[in-house]
């Protein structure tokens, strides 16, 4: 044990840092009220906290190494046995550490941002600081008096700790948090960029272009988190699903509906002026529910699968989230006179009003998914009654939403800025529409010949007709799906190919350069498509959801299972022992039309610390065409019989090749110029420190990705030697079982939101017998239902009725989408005005002429000079 | 190796201590050490030039902003066949003629300043003022933002030259202290 007093020199960090962020807040608003000579000591304040933020991470990190268990987060979260990499992850893998990462993070950012506002903004750079230094304030606040890592055990050191959760050991663990946290912790620098620009009143786009990479690298970090989450669900859950609708998954999910809008509509800013009101509203959500989305996480007010201890750090949450609610709203009200602008567009059949269709859909779906996962919360203070909403319930509604959204995302791109030419608009859309066609028929008439059909079976959530409307959408939803991906991703095709033979006519350049030197030029549209097709590859994977394949088997060794198309031959099972753990694989030999194709082997380990703790090892087989996901269920020692659940998913790994587009084409947006690296741009944005800082890890994101993706042959999901535990080894009969099991919870008290038709704890095994005696007797799912709500109430209901106070689920979000359609329509007419002659839209009319010497060929030729050198 | 783990978080957490001291001591003596001469730099560099756009010139800036995109946005779009001739035509006329309009409006509010500027390279170079104006004409000076002041500086470093007595470097006219070895130089002439 070491002789320093660890936990007490920890707490005093906290301390520390407390003092020096609140330091370094006031030299800040000091510097910023007219003393600008105190901004360096401000800087230095703020490097000071970043630096004493890792003292504190260095300490805790000692003390996991060093298993100094007289800490309780130590003793809660880590053992003798771990190795050093599962010790380092345990910073963040309870609450308590991950306060204290998150603040490292927050610092981190701070401090870059600090470096990049050296000489640069010096109006805002104060504000800005001294707003990221409030935030990180009430994370210490939250630590010292809530939170402490560095608490004591009261009663003294124990002689081993606990250990870390088996789920959490392997390495995603490693990767994925960090990606999540970098994502939310980084929206609070846009952020502290537009309360600084609202506190000075310097609202024009200055703010915006500085916090630009800023905004785009949080984007896509959260991005990327939220994927990576989805792999780590996928691979080590062993559940065969990669997205829950989970509480904690909306929270790191709707930032991304907040911020995602936001991206867009800064864009009608710059070209129009107009917006900033909303734009401004749109950051300060974004930023809200990353706070949000952390209290959802910890205040365990919501039952999750993920949910953190349950503990007292709730309520500062809701006090800080109301605080900050306070201090925008007071804010933009206080600066509306500034923030007005005039709207005008030229016409509504225009790329600016496809952006803002573009907006309405994200905030629609944004909106949609907060009321569901509140829900709960809802209906509890309503009517004291908590109600469950399941995955079936999102994956339902969010289709038809996803849909429209793709649609927008394929339009837009064809439309001219200010205004298309209805014949003009036919004629690009010619092209697309053709190829969507194409795809279309094809997918109808040639798909069920290879097992694709156009038309799946759905299930109703309801009975009413609102159910069997969601029914048919949910069943048609391959066809429209690959028929709008087509069209997106033609028309994108198109946008590239129309630029370059452009250049190619006027420049005589080869195709390649030509492309290189289109992009370049307008880096953020390009890359701004690059992200569209990395979308459209995701929802082409999300599509083949559809044509899951789900098929459990007893084996002898030597027998095969068919399973869509495939024959797997069970080749018997071995035992391998290692100092932790004894491991059973199962051998199976894959084949498809005879050929043998590949070997997997899906696995059990059983630990022994904790005592005899089984987990399963998935196996998974991807390829482009569909990933072959093996799950172990038992092996019988003696007889070698085993029953195996193999699901053929077709286009998982379209979704991960999507993540990748989507690092991509950020990159390409962040990406400085050739100008910018050779310093010969002296404004608007130098190339600094924390932008090539930014770029060089999306490159290595990116290029890091594509190793793994493709490096290890697509074959992954047990070769790391980590451990998951599996959900349930559940075997069910028929799809009406199925149908009903989906919508009953487990209500063992234990099992959070898991339904019957996963959970395999031993109260679900008995409620699956005792309902399946019920339907052999022949009574209803229906009757089953009703008789399952009435005795454990609502919450033990997957998907809430539709009727009643439960309806306004669905209603409110759905007549508020439908609300804000019409009004957008509405406004954008009056927007457009008589005219249309939004450009001589300026405040001052008519502006004073210069003093002679300029002519106006001087001034052409100015403007085409400027125009040369614009980069977009 | 796994003993030397905790030694190596211990060093870490060590170094980023001092680190933080160093910083706390740096922005502290920043801090209390008010707007004295160590501090003049800094205020000057950070504080000046910002603030002395005004917030109508903001605007003006960012219109100029906005009707380039939509001006390049336009080419970009006739040229990838999304709008027609007349369209275009109608837009790109529009938006070029609030474009000079706009550029013209910039270069009025620094006219001031080049009136000024005129005036020190005429004195400075014993030029008449006549023979400097065509500097802005050619380029317009708002094209060129804080470059107007360029013309000027360099008209007056170039005028006279003063050779160092102790090393015999030509240094600029304004110059006090030899940019070789450091010596004094102007002694004479600003006393």
């Amino acid at each position: 044990m070491p002789a320093l007093d660890l936990p007490f020199f920890g707490s005093l960090m906290l301390g520390a840092m407390l003092v020096v962020a609140a330091y370094t807040f006031s030299v800040s608003v000091v510097a910023g009220r007219g003393r600008p000579h105190l901004l360096p000591a401000a800087r230095h304040g703020v490097y000071a906290t970043w630096a004493v933020t890792a003292v504190a991470v260095f300490a805790l990190a000692y003390a996991f190494q060093a298993h100094d268990f007289r800490i309780r987060y130590v003793l809660r979260y880590s053992d003798r046995s771990m190795p050093w990499y599962y010790l380092w992850a345990s910073l963040w893998g309870g609450q308590d550490g991950s306060l204290l990462w998150w603040s490292f993070l927050l610092t981190t950012y701070s401090a870059v941002c600090a470096r990049t506002l050296k000489h640069r903004l010096p109006e805002l750079a104060p504000y800005i600081m001294a707003t990221l230094m409030s935030i990180l304030m009430f994370f210490c606040v939250l630590m010292l008096f809530a939170a402490n890592p560095f608490a004591v055990v009261a009663s003294g050191a124990a002689p081993d700790g606990e250990g870390l959760n088996p789920l959490l050991q392997n390495y995603w663990m490693m990767i994925h948090p960090p990606m999540l946290y970098t994502g939310l912790v980084g929206w609070s620098v846009p952020f502290a960029f537009v309360i600084a620009a609202l506190i000075t009143g310097r609202l024009d786009e200055e703010w915006v272009r500085a916090s630009r990479r800023f905004m785009l690298f949080a984007w896509i970090a959260l991005a990327v988190g939220n994927i990576l989450g989805m792999l780590w669900s996928y691979e080590e859950l062993g559940w065969g699903g990669y997205w829950a609708w989970d509480p904690v998954e909306n929270a790191a999910f709707m930032p991304l509906l907040a911020g995602t809008p936001f991206l867009h509509s800064i864009r009608l800013q710059e070209r129009r002026g107009m917006f900033k009101v909303w734009n401004v509203f749109l950051l300060c959500l974004t930023f809200l529910m990353t706070i949000f989305g952390t209290f959802l996480t910890r205040s365990g007010m919501i039952a999750s699968v993920h949910s953190f201890a349950k503990s007292s750090i709730g309520i500062y949450f809701v006090w800080y989230l109301l605080f900050m609610i306070a201090v925008c709203a007071g804010l933009i009200v206080w600066r509306l006179p500034l923030l007005r602008s005039k709207a005008r567009i030229d016409s509504l059949l225009s790329r600016d009003f496809v952006f803002l269709l573009n907006n309405w859909i994200l905030m629609g779906m944004l909106f949609f998914v907060l009321i569901a996962t509140t829900f709960p919360l809802i209906s509890e203070a309503l009517r004291s009654e908590t109600v469950t909403v399941g995955p079936g319930y999102y994956n339902k509604w969010m289709i038809p939403l996803g849909l429209v959204l793709l649609s927008l995302t394929g339009i837009g791109p064809l439309l001219a800025w200010r205004k298309s030419n209805g014949a003009y608009m036919a004629r690009v859309m010619l092209v697309p529409g053709i190829a969507a066609t194409t795809v279309m028929l094809l997918h109808v008439f040639v798909g069920p010949h290879f097992g694709f059909p156009a038309h799946v079976s759905s299930d109703q959530i309801y009975d009413t007709l609102t159910g069997r409307v969601l029914a048919a959408i949910y069943g048609s939803a391959p066809v429209l799906s690959t028929t709008v991906c087509t069209f997106v991703v033609a028309g994108h095709l198109q946008e590239f190919w129309r630029g370059t033979r452009v250049r190619m006519k006027n420049t005589h350049e080869s195709f390649i350069l030509a492309l290189y030197e289109v992009i370049s030029r307008a880096k953020r549209r390009y890359g701004g498509y690059l992200v569209h097709m990395g979308l459209v590859a995701m929802y082409f994977g999300f599509t083949g959801a559809a044509y899951d394949t789900d098929k459990e088997a007893a084996l002898h060794v030597g027998e095969s299972m068919q399973v869509r198309g495939f024959t797997m031959r069970y080749d018997g099972s071995r035992m391998e022992v290692d100092p932790n753990k004894r491991m059973i694989f199962s051998d199976f030999t894959v084949f498809k039309n005879g050929q043998r194709v590949a070997n997997i082997s899906p696995a059990k380990f059983i630990y022994s610390k904790p005592a005899d703790t089984a987990t399963t090892e998935v196996a998974i087989r991807s390829t482009l065409t569909e990933d072959i996901y093996a799950i172990m269920n038992s092996v019988n020692p003696q007889t070698k019989v085993g029953t195996f659940r193999i699901i053929v998913r077709p286009f998982v790994s379209w979704i991960w090749l999507g993540g990748l587009f989507m690092i991509f084409g950020t990159f390409v947006c962040m990406s400085p110029s050739v100008r910018e690296v050779l310093g010969e741009v002296r404004e608007p944005s130098p190339m600094r420190s924390a932008p090539a800082l930014m770029t060089t890890l999306l490159l290595g994101l990116f290029v890091g990705g594509s190793l793994w993706l493709f490096g290890s042959g697509l074959a992954h999901g047990q070769t790391d030697g980590s451990s998951s535990l599996h959900a349930g080894s559940v075997t069910l009969k028929g799809p009406v079982e199925k149908q009903l099991f989906e919508r009953l919870l487990c209500m063992c008290g234990d099992c959070q939101r898991l339904p019957l038709s996963s959970c395999s704890c031993s109260w679900a095994d008995d409620m699956r017998a005792k309902i399946r005696d019920r339907m052999a007797r022949g009574q209803s799912p229906e009757k089953i239902q009703a008789d399952y709500r009435d005795k454990y109430g609502a919450k033990a209901i997957a998907i809430p009725d539709d009727h009643g106070l439960d309806r306004a689920l669905w209603a409110v979000p759905l007549g508020l989408i439908g609300l804000a359609a019409g009004a957008l329509v509405w406004r954008g007419r009056t927007w457009v005005g008589k005219s249309g002659h939004a450009a001589t839209a300026a405040p001052g009319g008519s502006l004073p002429a210069a003093d002679g010497g300029a002519t106006l060929e001087t001034y052409d030729a100015a403007l085409d000079a400027e125009l040369h050198k614009l980069d977009d | 190796m796994i003993d030397l783990l905790p030694m190596f978080f211990i060093v870490l957490g060590a170094l980023a201590l001092i680190v933080t001291l160093f910083w706390l001591w740096q922005s502290l003596r920043e801090a209390v050490v008010d707007a004295g001469p160590l501090l003049a730099g800094a205020s000057n560099g950070a504080g000046g030039r910002a603030s002395q756009v005004s917030s109508e010139r903001a605007d003006l800036l960012a219109e100029k902003k906005a009707l380039l995109l939509a001006l390049k946005d336009l080419q970009a779009e006739r040229d990838a066949g999304k709008l027609s001739e007349e369209d275009f035509d109608e837009f790109n006329t529009r938006y070029r003629a609030r474009a000079r309009e706009v550029l013209q409006a910039l270069d009025a509010q620094v006219g001031p300043y080049r009136e000024q500027a005129r005036k020190l390279i005429a004195s400075v170079s014993q030029t008449p003022a006549e023979q400097v104006v065509h500097i802005p004409a050619e380029q317009p000076a708002a094209l060129r933002g804080a470059a107007a002041r360029t013309p000027a500086a360099a008209a007056v470093s170039a005028t006279e030259e003063h050779a160092c007595k102790s090393c015999g470097v030509k240094n600029d006219g304004d110059a006090v202290f030899c940019k070789k070895c450091g010596a004094r130089i102007a002694e004479e002439s600003r006393a």
